[in-house]
């Protein structure tokens, strides 16, 4: 305290308590200065850069492939076994080899996402009654135990049955014979894929047991049936037929072993690259629709929910409910099984009420119907009314497929979608790449004065079977698969479709290589992405959380590369999938998403409110404490000497 | 320089006016009370924080009943002991929102926060008592006043004295302040909270170690922050009341004057200012050197006792929550709801704008600095005020309630009544009327700015925070006009006495 002033000496040593006072505010902050550097410390867990650009570098030099093997099987009377009958299929081995990638190099449209690595692997099994003689390659595979999930032999010594089922050669019959084909071959083909086969009659085999059959049965129409194949099929007709499982067969001319020919195996390679391969949508056409490799209408970590939404445009004239649990176990749940090995997905459903269109129908007195027309469907879906979005599916990443079916009220009940070609809509329905699909259904005799039925009204599952099939065709082309199996007449083929589950097992096979290559990519771009995001801000907090995500996601992409060498489908897939899952989780992480958009500058505007006044203050008084001490010390000095 | 102020009138008329005073508040508080106030003042986030509500502890007792833990839910962040005490009382608050109440439990609780508040308030009278004692009986130690009694017995005459006193004024203050009555009808813990803390105060002014300890153990359980007030209580028990600077009776000029007056009047009797002389120097060697092991002896006994007072709160805690909850529940619950800001709703502080901005990044730290801002002036304020430790709770009162997360208008309560103990050394305030309306305003404007942005929609969450910073502006401003005329106050002291002791000789 000033005791005395305006005078150069002083009588006592001056006071300490100022300073002390000062000084115990700048105490308090030192103290708070390392509390300050830990609490703000940018903690930045490693991330492993070099394996995430080997990573990119490998998956943009070599894509990830998944191999498939293609086994042809001739079935053929006893022979005599010959030397050179090893050499003879590994000519048949090569010509298709050789067809196999003419195809291919001629057809650059061809989506390689989704092929096969390097083509096929061919293998031939000649499967007579008294020998199984097989072709060197799988013959070879055989000590790695891969021989397992081939074909066995000992078609031609079955019973009858089989040779009923091929001389009649109706689509129902196709069917059974595809059963048979299953049972036959069941145990050797479960959970695995890439695996096809393709078995050949050759008509000269249809033949004997056609004429076996006349011996037996003496009924001359079914000889008088078969003849047309036999006789007309000389005109190289070859009935091509693709199951529902990883097999299809053929019949017709050239199928032996000993008359094949080049032809034969052109058209063997042809369908081996259209279907097993690349999902029968080119078949028939060059048109290749390239840019539904990314519309897989799935979110990143492979899940997807359908969400089925019964919509009852006016509740005033009908009310339709539906038992949706039921109609979920019978069609729903085969469906979500078959496609579980590359997508997760989740049903829910709902009925609304109030929900009209967004465009207005116009009535058609040559249709008798109400119609909109093609023009007009992009603006269908009501988006202010439609509260299509169910509350668990609207939290998260996850994707939605919107089923809707839509029940138009009665001053327009029978209403039709018009295509772009002028004529109603058969299946009266369309799909939005990644939204979903839309259906109209007509409550049966709305025509009529049929307006008693205004209470609820339960759509029954034998009503809904109709549509349920529509919504399984509009979810195929979603998937990018043509709507149903292709019955391509111009080159004889047909497909068996896939009543039950709605995917046949190689169009699985077909997505989930696709699926897994994106994944692969997916993955290593996010990462790619992520780590030039991280390294371009050294200001952002990675947590471990992050690192231990990215490492996952590393290690899961290697998996997959090791198992899609070693040909593991599923494993494959699922480590894809994982990969991509982890890499988005990481780059998502909601804790460095707050940080994306904070520069070095901000640092500026959180310290200076608080602390450059504060600290100003501090420093002002800590100069002018100390000098005033040193001051009031030296005149205490001063005035020592003074008194000595 | 004022002088203590006279009584006006006889004894009894001082008790009269002192009695009718608290008649007189407790009736106000039954009347607003009976008319169903406690429900409107209830919800207002002036008068309850999400620490002292009573709703909340209501919620807690009632999962207490049911078997649970009292903290499940994250609802009631009061101490367990609160719990028992009132817990009972107020079981039925539940419907305490609806107009029609269960009348008894109701009356109950409000005569328990009532008792409450006239404890606090007798308390500070006697407190008040003795600081005004001990004013006197300093001034007549420096010769700036003449006593009639002698100073040995002046303490035990004062208070029997017709002499309208400080502990009277703050007393009287303490009740009648709308604020405590808001509080105390509010549905609120703070009652309980200022009587626990004016109750160490009391027992280190009474030099009672172990009440001084058990009430700055109970204080600082209950609302954590009259933790820094450990500070003033050891100064109260080891200096005394409070007092000019010791230095003022070393200081070469006085006691040189001491002594040339010794020497020239050396033991004629009749003369006044002999026998203080004789004190000074008698209080000066007894109060800093000679009873430094005693000092350290009793700040020993007050850490002693607040330890014994800690375990026995921590055992009763326990037995208290039972199995339901253990202790860890009972800290992260209230300190550390306290400490790290978790409910953010507005309130009269300024926490929870800031930390509904700031980047998650940075909440920790600032949070660390926040906090700080409290500790960090405690330091330089003991330095400084060490002598005034009445004045120095004042201050740290404030400055907690200014900068605590959870504030309500019940630590104003608190600190405005410590503040009225210093009344004789603050009559100098300045800026006195600019303060009293400064509260005035922010009593009625806060709660229009907040009805604007939160019923009317028409204004935002800055209208009101503009309130509370003029709220905090207005403390800070309370408190560096109050530090500086107590400063300002010692510094006339010195000179009066110097000059005084000069002129004598």
């Amino acid at each position: 305290m000033e005791v005395v002033v305006g005078r150069s000496t002083r009588s006592t040593p001056p006071g300490r308590k100022r300073l002390l006072i000062t000084l115990s505010v700048v105490l308090s902050f030192l103290l708070g200065t390392p509390l300050w550097w830990k609490s703000t410390e940018v903690y930045r867990s490693p991330l492993p850069f070099a394996a995430i650009e080997t990573h990119a570098n490998q998956v943009a030099s070599l894509a990830l492939a998944l191999p498939c093997d293609l086994h042809v099987i001739f079935v053929a009377l006893p022979i005599p076994p010959k030397e050179e009958d090893q050499q003879h299929l590994q000519v048949v081995v090569d010509q298709i080899q050789q067809q196999i990638s003419i195809i291919l190099a001629h057809k650059e449209q061809f989506n390689s996402s989704e092929s096969c690595a390097s083509g096929f692997q061919v293998h031939v099994t000649l499967d007579a009654e008294n020998v199984c003689l097989r072709s060197r390659s799988a013959a070879g595979d055989q000590q790695n135990n891969k021989v397992a999930k081939f074909w066995p032999c000992g078609l031609a010594t079955v019973d009858s049955d089989l040779q009923e089922l091929l001389l009649e050669s109706s689509s129902d019959d196709d069917n059974l014979l595809d059963e048979f084909f299953w049972s036959f071959s069941k145990g050797e083909y479960l959970a695995t894929g890439g695996c096809y086969t393709v078995v050949l009659f050759d008509e000269d085999l249809l033949n004997i047991f056609s004429n076996e059959k006349l011996g037996e049965a003496t009924v001359v129409e079914v000889g008088n049936q078969v003849n047309p194949i036999s006789k007309e099929g000389k005109g190289k007709r070859r009935r091509r037929v693709v199951g529902k499982y990883r097999h299809a067969w053929m019949l017709g001319p050239e199928l032996g072993i000993l008359s094949f020919g080049r032809d034969a195996a052109s058209d063997i390679a042809d369908l081996a690259v259209m279907y097993f391969s690349h999902g029968g949508r080119l078949s028939g056409k060059d048109v290749v629709v390239e840019d539904k490799e990314e519309s897989m209408p799935l979110s990143a970590d492979g899940k997807a929910i359908l969400s089925f939404s019964l919509l009852n445009a006016e509740p005033s004239d009908w009310i339709f409910d539906w038992a949706f649990e039921e109609v979920e176990q019978r069609f729903l749940q085969p469906l979500v099984e078959a496609l579980w090995p590359f997508a997760h997905l989740f049903v829910e459903s709902q009925v609304l009420y109030y929900t009209p269109k967004a465009v207005q129908s116009h009535w058609d007195a040559a249709l008798q119907s109400h119609v909109v027309p093609f023009k007009q469907l992009p603006f269908f879906v009501n988006a202010n009314e439609w509260h299509l979005d169910s509350s668990s599916a609207a939290a998260g990443r996850s994707k939605l497929l919107h089923f809707a079916i839509y029940v138009p009220a009665a001053k327009e009940c029978p209403l039709h979608l018009q295509l772009s070609t002028g004529r109603i809509s058969q299946t009266n329905g369309f799909t939005s790449p990644g939204w979903g699909g839309i259906i109209v259904w007509n409550p049966p005799g709305c025509l009529g004065s049929s307006t008693d039925n205004s209470t609820g009204h339960q759509l029954s599952t034998k009503e809904l079977e109709p549509l349920i099939g529509v919504v399984v065709a509009q979810l195929r082309t979603l998937f990018g698969l043509p709507p149903t199996v292709l019955d391509d007449s111009k080159t004889d083929t047909f497909g068996v479709p896939a009543t039950a589950r709605g995917f046949a097992d190689w169009e699985v096979d077909v997505l989930l290589r696709r699926r897994a290559v994106m994944d692969v990519h997916a993955s290593a771009s996010t990462l790619a992405s992520l780590s030039r995001l991280v390294s371009s801000l050294p200001n952002m907090v990675i947590m471990d959380e992050i690192g231990d995500q990215v490492t996952s996601s590393l290690t899961a992409a290697k998996a997959a590369r090791e198992h899609a060498i070693s040909g593991a489908y599923h494993a494959t897939a699922d480590a894809a999938r994982k990969a991509r899952g982890l890499a988005e989780a990481a780059f998502f992480q909601p804790s460095i998403m707050s940080l994306l958009y904070f520069p070095a500058e901000h640092q500026l505007a959180i310290y200076t409110p608080f602390f450059v006044p504060v600290l100003l203050h501090m420093l002002v008084a800590v100069i002018k404490e100390s000098s005033r001490y040193r001051r009031e010390r030296r005149s205490y000095l001063r005035g020592l000497q003074n008194q000595d | 320089m004022q002088s203590v102020k006279t009584g006006t009138g006889s004894m009894s008329t001082k008790m009269v006016t002192l009695w009718g005073g608290l008649l007189l508040s407790v009736a106000i508080r039954f009347l607003l009370s009976a008319m169903g106030s406690a429900s409107l003042l209830g919800r207002r986030l002036e008068v309850v924080s999400p620490v002292t509500s009573l709703t909340r502890l209501a919620e807690g007792q009632w999962l207490k009943q049911l078997g649970l833990s009292p903290y499940a839910g994250s609802v009631y962040h009061g101490s367990p002991l609160l719990l028992s005490l009132l817990g009972p009382f107020i079981g039925n608050r539940r419907d305490m929102l609806l107009i029609i109440e269960s009348e008894r439990s109701d009356l109950c609780s409000f005569w328990v926060f009532v008792a409450a508040d006239l404890i606090g308030a007798l308390l500070l009278r006697s407190m008040g008592e003795s600081l005004e004692s001990a004013h006197i009986h300093h001034l007549s130690l420096l010769g700036l006043i003449s006593e009639q009694i002698p100073t040995s017995d002046s303490k035990a005459k004062s208070q029997g004295s017709g002499r309208w006193g400080t502990g009277n004024t703050a007393a009287l203050f303490y009740l009648l302040n709308p604020f405590t009555i808001a509080v105390c009808i509010g549905g609120s813990t703070s009652p309980i909270e200022n009587m626990l803390t004016i109750l160490a105060l009391y027992g280190a002014i009474a030099g009672i170690v172990p009440l001084a300890g058990f009430g700055w153990a109970m204080a600082t359980h209950v609302g954590m922050y009259p933790a820094i007030l450990f500070i003033p209580i050891a100064c109260l028990l080891a200096n005394g009341p409070d007092g000019p600077p010791s230095k003022l009776y070393k200081s070469p000029e006085l006691v040189q004057a001491v002594h040339d007056r010794d020497g020239k009047c050396s033991s004629e009797s009749g003369n006044f200012h002999q026998q203080p002389a004789m004190h000074v120097i008698k209080s000066s060697n007894t109060n800093v050197t000679l009873s430094l092991g005693a000092k350290c002896l009793v700040v020993l006994k007050l850490i002693m006792w607040s330890a014994i007072s800690w375990l026995c709160i921590l055992g009763l805690c326990k037995f208290s929550l039972h199995e339901h909850a253990s202790l860890h529940d009972m800290w992260s619950e209230t300190y550390r709801f306290i400490l790290t800001v978790e409910d953010l709703s507005p309130n009269l502080g300024v926490f929870w704008y800031f930390f509904t901005e700031v980047f998650d990044f940075f909440r920790p730290f600032f949070i660390m600095v926040f906090h700080s801002n409290i500790v960090f002036m405690v330091m330089p304020l003991t330095i400084r005020l060490h002598h005034r430790p009445v004045f120095l709770a004042f201050t740290l009162t404030a400055i907690s309630s200014m900068l605590k997360s959870y504030p309500s208008v019940g630590d104003a309560a608190l600190y405005l009544g410590l503040m009225c103990l210093c009344i004789h050394q603050l009559s100098g305030l300045q800026y006195f009327y600019l303060l009293l309306n400064g509260y005035f305003f922010t009593a009625i404007i806060g709660p229009v700015m907040y009805n604007l942005w939160i019923w009317r929609g028409t204004g935002n969450a800055n209208f009101y925070f503009a309130m509370n910073l003029v709220y905090a502006t207005l403390q800070t401003v309370l408190i560096v006009e109050s530090s500086s005329t107590i400063i300002r106050y010692d510094r006339n002291l010195k000179k009066q006495s110097v000059k005084r002791s000069r002129t004598s000789t």
